[in-house]
């Protein structure tokens, strides 16, 4: 799990750039080969089992990363869905 | 013959009182292996078509896996089949526990029960030897009520599957209860129990299901329960239960809101009911026979103003969806003791959840008063009003008389235009999974097509099962073409793996490979994923025959417009969204080879399936030779 590589559940993230795709680059940049496998599958698409959300509020559609804009504190939630049951 | 049988099904002719054992033939094992694939085998070939499912010839079923009972981890399951009563559909229900084992452990793979006895009866199977018997000192007893009874009767040792209230007095969401709070729930297939005046199957047996290859099926069982652990669902499910996560999940537009027509902006507290509360309130952890993950849970008592016993189950994600966020109920106790009154009277918890909140909507336009209502105020979020129509359904009394059926019924017996706010599919309400949000596209296609309607376990040919030979889903949510052999594949592989006696979450936690292989190991045969795959297909195929001879078009199934809101909602997380729900069916269906107009599947289909006998019965009329030529 990402929070395993990170070493933590809940962290701040400083980086460079506006929308989501920037924020998702960093982490990889940041954390590396093990994050991107987390992160990206071997074609390169975005797991499809991660959902983000903004503020834990707002579903941000998977192709909709770039067009998807932060502002200064907000908080990006990586959740992986159970099924249900 | 095959290891993982007992080589023995169990024929009780309730009316007659007469038993008689069956041995099978070993292609129809591995043709169908067992659950609902080996069920409708058996009903399609004993059953005629046309018969009133509540009446003497409808056929009730309980059947096992190959690999039900053994050491293969998550093989705890079992399944309840019949023609329902609900939808006029197959019918069947999957559950968990621990009575699928000891089923086969009594010496048997499957019992059919056949007519309606005379007066309240148990069947009662103790090492080999069945015996029906008196069930009156049970009959209006609740599930609990009734396994303690038995308990105390026969052994603390016996396992039993018994109807509570709901189920004696048919009503048409009951469910089939073990363990005090495991659920064969959809279908209603409670009410063909009840129909037979069956209350229990009780079993008892220290028999062995034999395997062929243990040492092998021990280090696969090693590895896989290893492996399992570094699965992202795995502590989710272990930790806190498939609860978790749900503030997320309607976070996503996944988890339905207010009646199917709300969203988180109408539930800004659905914090309170997430799994991470819930698991709070839990004493310990629970897991159905064999389960390396054990997602259950047994509560502490209640301590407020809801005071269950302590040791109920925990609900599940279904459940609190159903009485939570379907109820605008943020109550996590009320929740909890709903669950139990479900489980006690023995309800589907989900169809409970969908027709009191129809019911509350009813409420909110005038449709009905407090007057119909036995004075309850049913408004949202009213937690007291969810409590107490729970059991008044559960009882059939009252204002529950007119909900016991769930909400095709209840709106035709409201009428003053209720069926627009009765969300079904067919006579089933939907579980609690939007079909329009994130990878459950193909979902649609499934509530509205498959054999049994509205059924989430089934497949959405998304996400969680992706074959790494089909590449990356389609994230364009508005992109419903070229979906259908996503959906077909996930299809096939659920109806092996249920089949199998394997628990879903084990399919999805252990990965793709785990039932073929596990399959190969218990019975001797030598399946690849293809081989379950085209066992998958046989069984989805033999079920929308079972259909069609029913005279039923799936096609032409009424499918709520919330489901697939036209016009789509205009705020919250799937907002301006709608689902293609009939491109993604043709699209399945041509994949299927299911003719997309009367979902008839094509001869050369059923042939190359080796079902020859269901093709000639689903093309015997002249006129259809005659188009074939």
């Amino acid at each position: 799990m990402l929070s395993n590589i990170v070493g933590k559940e809940k962290f701040q993230l400083d980086f460079e750039g506006t929308n989501v795709q920037a924020l998702l680059d960093k982490l990889v940049y940041t954390y590396g080969t093990e994050a991107r496998k987390i992160l990206y599958d071997s074609k390169g698409a975005f797991n499809a089992n991660i959902q983000i959300l903004v503020n834990q509020k707002e579903w941000v559609p998977p192709y909709t990363y770039k067009e998807t804009f932060l502002r200064e504190g907000d908080t990006l939630s990586l959740v992986i869905l159970l099924p249900g049951g | 013959m095959a290891k993982g049988f007992m080589e023995k099904i169990l024929w009780v002719n309730l009316s007659e009182s007469r038993i008689r054992e069956e041995k099978p033939d070993e292609k129809l094992y591995h043709d169908f292996l067992g659950g609902y694939g080996l069920g409708t085998r058996i009903l399609f070939t004993h059953q005629r078509s046309g018969v009133d499912p509540l009446g003497p010839e409808n056929i009730l079923g309980f059947l096992t896996g190959p690999v039900t009972g053994t050491r293969v981890p998550f093989s705890g399951r079992y399944t309840v089949v019949a023609k329902s009563p609900l939808t006029l559909t197959w019918g069947d229900a999957n559950s968990g526990g621990d009575f699928g084992p000891y089923l086969k452990f009594s010496g048997f793979d499957a019992v059919f029960f056949r007519d309606v006895a005379d007066k309240p009866v148990y069947l009662f199977i103790n090492e080999g030897r069945a015996e029906l018997r008196d069930a009156h000192h049970l009959w209006g007893k609740d599930a609990h009520e009734t396994q303690d009874i038995l308990k105390d009767e026969l052994g603390k040792d016996v396992r039993v599957a018994c109807i509570g209230c709901a189920g004696e007095k048919i009503s048409l969401i009951s469910a089939v209860i073990t363990n005090k709070g495991r659920a064969a729930a959809r279908s209603g297939l409670g009410a063909v129990m009840g129909s037979k005046k069956l209350k229990a199957i009780v079993v008892r047996g220290n028999q062995k299901v034999p395997v062929a290859f243990e040492e092998k099926l021990g280090e696969a069982r090693k590895k896989y329960v290893d492996g399992m652990k570094g699965n992202p669902w795995y502590p989710f499910f272990h930790d806190i239960g498939t609860d978790a996560m749900i503030p997320d999940s309607v976070a996503i537009g996944r988890t339905p809101v207010k009646n199917w027509s709300g969203s988180i902006l109408d539930m800004p507290d659905v914090e309170a009911i997430g799994g991470e509360n819930l698991v709070k309130l839990q004493e310990r952890r629970y897991g159905c026979w064999g389960c390396p993950m054990t997602c259950g849970g047994h509560m502490k008592g209640g301590q407020g103003e809801y005071k269950y016993d302590a040791g109920v189950h925990k609900p599940e994600y279904e459940s609190v969806g159903a009485l939570g966020t379907m109820c605008l109920n943020s109550n996590l106790e009320s929740i909890i003791m709903a669950n139990d009154i479900c489980n006690r009277y023995g309800l589907d918890t989900i169809s409970a959840g969908g027709t009191i909140a129809f019911a509350i909507e009813c409420y909110e336009n005038g449709l009905i008063s407090k007057r119909d209502t036995d004075g309850i105020e049913l408004t949202w979020g009213n937690h007291h009003a969810i409590v107490t129509m729970c059991e008044k359904i559960g009882k059939r009394e009252g204002f529950g008389e007119v909900l016991a059926d769930g909400v095709k019924m209840a709106a035709e017996r409201i009428g003053k235009g209720a069926e627009k706010f009765a969300v079904h599919i067919h006579g089933q309400e939907p579980p609690m999974h939007d079909p329009r949000s994130l990878i459950r596209l193909g979902l649609g296609a499934t509530y509205k097509a498959a054999p049994t309607p509205a059924r989430h376990t089934r497949g959405s040919g998304e996400g969680e099962f992706r074959h790494p030979d089909l590449g990356p889903p389609s994230y364009d949510l508005n992109s419903f073409e070229n979906r259908g052999r996503d959906h077909n594949l996930i299809t096939r592989l659920l109806n092996a793996v249920s089949s199998a006696g394997l628990c879903q979450f084990g399919q999805i936690t252990m990965g793709l490979n785990a039932t073929h292989e596990f399959l190969s190991y218990v019975t001797g045969w030598n399946f690849n994923f293809a081989d379950i795959l085209t066992i998958g297909e046989r069984i989805a195929n033999i079920q929308q025959a079972f259909n069609i001879r029913e005279g039923l078009n799936p096609i032409q199934f009424k499918v709520h417009d919330r489901i697939y809101k036209t016009p789509p909602p205009e705020k919250g997380p799937i907002a301006g969204r709608h689902c293609d729900v009939d491109l993604l069916v043709k699209d399945w269906y041509t994949e299927l080879d299911w003719d997309i107009h009367t979902g008839k599947p094509s001869r050369r289909k059923l042939e190359e399936l080796e079902l020859e006998d269901v093709a000639a019965s689903l093309y015997s009329d002249p006129k259809d030779i005659l188009s074939m030529t």
